[in-house]
């Protein structure tokens, strides 16, 4: 497309297109917007952008829109960003040509940015909203005469007990670091025959095979995060978990740790104190939301947008513990967790309630959760955590 | 070459898959920018088709490279025929050929077995081939990282032989249902297009194009009815294959109406799972569809 034809068009773009310099401008503007809103535009992107403009008719706005968003996005869920920044710009094309054709981009900027504020206000709606008010006094305590552990705090636990969930998380951890993949590499452990490596071996005696190169297959490491829910209604169980998060995060190398309630707080940092005690102090003192209401969805969405690009990968495991009871947006928690569960090999969800046997997913947070789910096990006594160890042992992609 | 955007619709359309403008402007800028087309939808929407379309439409060989956890270099790349190789070394040295020559042989191309992703680099024929990479959501990591290396520059080493390049690119499809989340840098290199479930029209078009002896009074129905079934929350939503597969069904059996019978007779041609079919049976039963 050449300017002399742009000129020819009748359509808003057609100024733009006339005075090349404007357009680039236009869509380096574009590009920085989009930026600015977290979506990950590279040079490359950028440059691609360019070469595309090259091929297609730019005055054809349909096109234009899927050429830009074929080159900038990569993620579905980043489509009604896109769309509603590609609104504002065309607008704002559509203004400037018709006000005064000699307005810049700098004054561009400024009414772009004008109109986002409002979506961008739209957009972090789900982690503004407080939800203090909730649940106020809930506690959930479970008692059953068989396994007292349950009700138990830590503190109140005799030695014996400690020592048998040190044991109980040495076996998790062993389990975890020896799970095998499906790839393989040569060893001389292994079973079976590999005749790439045997020929390759056989080189050096001159095409004689004195030496059988035998594959094994590879231990698969696997990362695990874990995402504590210190609300009110999870008191009872709050210092547990810490204890168990602070045993693994001892023992695992690569344990990745964050307690939400209305908030998230990353605390990896905080336990890796050398006693538990100190770990407790340093965690209460530190988190501020502990004990607070619910909203799990806008806590996932800040975990999904601050953390998940540089933490998670397709070898993590995410283990969210939470009884589920959560006051806030059950669209943007499904949303969120649809998300995560793109972004890693499995989300394990550990709920206290499922000591209960007659416990029914009835609440509406759980209820959106569980599609998404590789596992929902209880989270409430030793047994529970062998069970968690086997779940972690096993594949965990295909565990429903 | 295709000479527009407007041209690819009708070229599809000629092939029986009904595409949007949006889909065919990807093609297009694809094929001009010789990047790779990443394709990604819920299952069942018509991903793969869009490839064995293109390679119909280009007349070119489709090389289709199918994911899997563990694909590495060997299944993917090239192999040696290392039982060969073997028979070759015995044959030459009872010939008394130097260790030299006999490395040099067994090492040449004769022995060597052309995986997907060579084939598509090493094509001599005068139209480029097209190469599908699918469900590239189901490899792992390991993959991803060596794919990234291959659609950089369409080139690879291989040690014993040297490097090899693609004369011409071949034209590069490559799907995932979005079971994770691919990497950032192999998405860079693609220009990405969300396959969404069709809206009642273009579902209806599609019906009536690819089953041409439908009536278009059951090819309403059934898209009426799917339409409303996605609006509920699955496990897994019926795609448009199911909707085919239904409808050729439902031609099969001779039904002219949908009633609540038939539907249920053929469930199993929308939902694959027991607890979807479980779901839709109790909201028959208290009249939500």
């Amino acid at each position: 497309m050449n300017s002399t034809d742009a000129k020819n068009e009748p359509t808003p773009l057609s100024f733009h297109v006339a005075r090349k310099e404007s357009f680039i401008e236009n869509i380096l503007l574009f590009c920085r917007v989009l930026k600015s809103l977290r979506i990950n535009i590279t040079i490359g992107r950028v440059l691609d952008v360019f070469r595309s403009m090259e091929l297609i008719n730019i005055s054809d706005k349909e096109v234009l829109y899927f050429t830009l968003r074929a080159n900038l996005i990569s993620e579905y869920f980043q489509i009604p960003i896109f769309d509603r920044v590609f609104q504002v710009f065309w607008l704002f094309f559509q203004q400037s040509h018709n006000c005064d054709d000699a307005s810049g981009p700098q004054e561009g900027l400024e009414g772009i940015i004008e109109h986002l504020e409002c979506f961008s206000d739209d957009w972090d709606r789900g982690q503004s909203e407080d939800h203090e008010d909730q649940m106020e006094g809930r506690k959930i305590c479970l008692y059953s005469p068989v396994e007292n552990l349950a009700t138990k705090d830590f503190s109140q636990f005799t030695d014996e007990d400690v020592e048998r969930i040190k044991e109980e998380l040495s076996r998790i951890v062993k389990k975890i670091a020896t799970k095998k993949s499906r790839r393989r590499h040569v060893d001389p452990k292994g079973q079976s025959l590999s005749l790439r490596h045997t020929l390759r071996k056989s080189m050096k005696y001159g095409g004689e095979i004195f030496e059988l190169a035998t594959t094994k297959k590879k231990i698969k490491k696997i990362k695990l995060i874990a995402l504590a829910d210190v609300s009110g209604s999870m008191d009872c169980y709050s210092n547990f978990f810490v204890q168990f998060i602070y045993g693994l995060q001892q023992r695992l190398r690569g344990v990745e740790t964050f307690v939400f309630s209305t908030r998230l707080s990353r605390i990896t940092d905080l336990l890796k104190t050398r006693s538990l005690d100190e770990a407790l102090r340093v965690v209460s003192e530190t988190v501020r939301h502990w004990s607070g209401g619910t909203n799990i969805g806008s806590c996932l969405q800040s975990f999904n947008n601050d953390y998940a690009p540089s933490i998670l990968d397709p070898k993590s495991v995410l283990i969210i513990i939470s009884d589920g009871w959560d006051r806030g947006d059950t669209g943007l928690l499904e949303k969120e967790m649809k998300r995560l569960k793109e972004s890693c090999l499995g989300i394990i969800w550990l709920n206290p309630l499922l000591s209960n046997p007659n416990y029914q997913p009835l609440c509406k947070g759980i209820h959106a959760v569980m599609p998404y789910l590789s596992c929902f096990l209880p989270f409430y006594n030793l047994n529970s955590i062998r069970k968690l160890g086997r779940t972690l042992g096993g594949p965990l992609s295909s565990v429903q | 070459m295709f000479k527009d955007i407007d041209e690819i619709l009708v070229l599809m359309k000629g092939y029986k898959y009904v595409a949007d403008r949006s889909l065919a402007t990807m093609i297009y800028l694809a094929q001009g920018l010789q990047k790779p087309l990443l394709l990604e939808g819920e299952a069942g929407v018509g991903k793969t088709e869009v490839a064995k379309v293109i390679s119909q439409i280009l007349n070119s060989k489709l090389i289709r490279l199918q994911c899997y956890e563990g694909l590495d270099v060997s299944t993917s790349l090239y192999e040696w025929n290392y039982p060969k190789q073997m028979l070759e070394i015995k044959m030459q040295e009872v010939k008394g050929e130097a260790k030299k020559d006999i490395e040099e042989t067994i090492f040449s191309e004769k022995f060597l077995l052309k995986r997907p992703l060579l084939q598509a680099i090493q094509n001599n024929s005068m139209i480029p081939p097209t190469l599908l990479i699918d469900e590239i959501d189901r490899s792992d990591e390991e993959f991803e990282a060596f794919l990234l290396e291959v659609l950089s520059d369409f080139q690879i080493t291989i040690p014993e032989i040297g490097t090899i390049a693609a004369e011409k690119y071949p034209f590069v499809v490559i799907t995932s249902n979005r079971t994770r989340q691919l990497h950032d840098a192999l998405k860079r290199r693609c220009l990405y297009h969300w396959v969404d479930y069709p809206s009642f029209e273009k579902e209806l078009e599609i019906v009536l194009t690819k089953i041409p002896g439908i009536r278009d009074s059951i090819a309403r129905q059934v898209c009426e009815f799917m339409q409303k079934i996605r609006q509920t929350d699955f496990h897994k939503n019926p795609g448009i294959a199911e909707t085919l597969d239904w409808a050729q069904a439902l031609i099969v059996l001779g039904k002219e109406e949908l009633d609540q019978e038939t539907i249920d007779q053929t469930l199993g041609c929308i939902l694959k799972y027991k607890d979807d079919m479980l779901k839709f049976r109790e909201m028959m039963l208290l009249g939500l569809c």
